[in-house]
């Protein structure tokens, strides 16, 4: 029963964490894109629809990055460590 | 406003810190002198300094429960009394379920003064005799001498681990502010104008 507590907490706070980080990991990567397009057009800086669609279509190819995706370890070091610190408390 | 802001912060820190100085695991060197269960009685008031119930000892209706004991002394002389409880997979997460094993390991290294064995103990957990509250074992590993005190290399993981994080929280909530809030607040106030 205990097991299942603890499963169940840490599966929320996990979905929470990982939530999180996407937004985070997200918002920096959209900042460089729009960095990286003024650079490219200093005639056409800033905000436009043309910014817009170069990061839709960056960001697409951003999510099947190694570095998005290694996000998705959220959801196995936590588990990871438990099973780590099972290990050094019982049996080492 | 002010002097209430700086004392909540400043109770926040205390608590974080005995939160911590309770919870990570700390190194003892000792020499066991004695193992032993005895009937604790364990009041609603201490009770979060106890291994939450249901994990291995049952408590009995008048709120008793047969804990393992582990008598100590240390090097200079003093003694010290830890508790040898189950942990489960409740509160705080050493996830420790072998304390039968523990105990006898523990019985097997008791040495008398003239012949010490010197042991050292991880355990976590705060001594208060006036609130009968000991801390809890969770390994016991021997040492060459009285005067060895080996690297407590776990809080220093765990530390490190709680430290990575919170400037992760920090670059999070400072990314936010730059990209969530900052164009919000813009846009309020350019709402406003027109």
């Amino acid at each position: 029963m205990a097991l299942i507590r603890l499963w169940l907490f840490m599966i929320a706070v996990q979905l929470l964490f990982y939530v999180l980080l996407r937004v985070y990991v997200r918002s920096q990567q959209i900042e460089r894109l729009e960095n990286r397009w003024d650079a490219r057009h200093p005639d056409r800086a800033g905000d436009s629809v043309a910014r817009r669609a170069f990061i839709d279509k960056a960001m697409v190819g951003f999510e099947k990055s190694l570095k998005s995706r290694l996000t998705l370890l959220v959801f196995v070091l936590p588990t990871l460590a438990v099973l780590g610190i099972v290990y050094l408390v019982n049996w080492h | 406003m002010y002097y209430v802001r700086v004392a909540i912060g400043v109770l926040f820190g205390i608590f974080a810190f005995a939160l911590l100085d309770y919870t990570l695991p700390s190194k003892n060197t000792v020499r066991i002198s004695n193992t032993y269960n005895r009937l604790s009685s364990i009041s609603p008031a201490t009770s979060i300094f106890w291994a939450s119930d249901s994990t291995g000892t049952v408590e009995n209706s008048s709120g008793q429960r047969d804990v393992r004991f582990i008598d100590t002394v240390r090097p200079g002389g003093k003694v010290f009394v830890y508790r040898n409880e189950d942990t489960g997979w409740v509160w705080p997460p050493y996830f420790k379920y072998d304390s039968s094993n523990l105990h006898a390991e523990a019985t097997n290294l008791k040495s008398p003064t003239a012949d010490p064995i010197w042991v050292s103990i991880t355990a976590y957990g705060w001594r208060m005799p006036w609130l009968s509250t000991y801390p809890n074992a969770i390994s016991i590993n021997t040492v060459a001498g009285p005067d060895e005190r080996p690297l407590n290399w776990p809080a220093l993981v765990i530390c490190t681990v709680l430290l990575v994080l919170l400037a992760l929280f920090w670059r999070m909530w400072a990314q936010f502010q730059q990209r969530g809030l900052a164009p919000l607040r813009g846009w309020l106030t350019r709402k406003g104008k027109s």
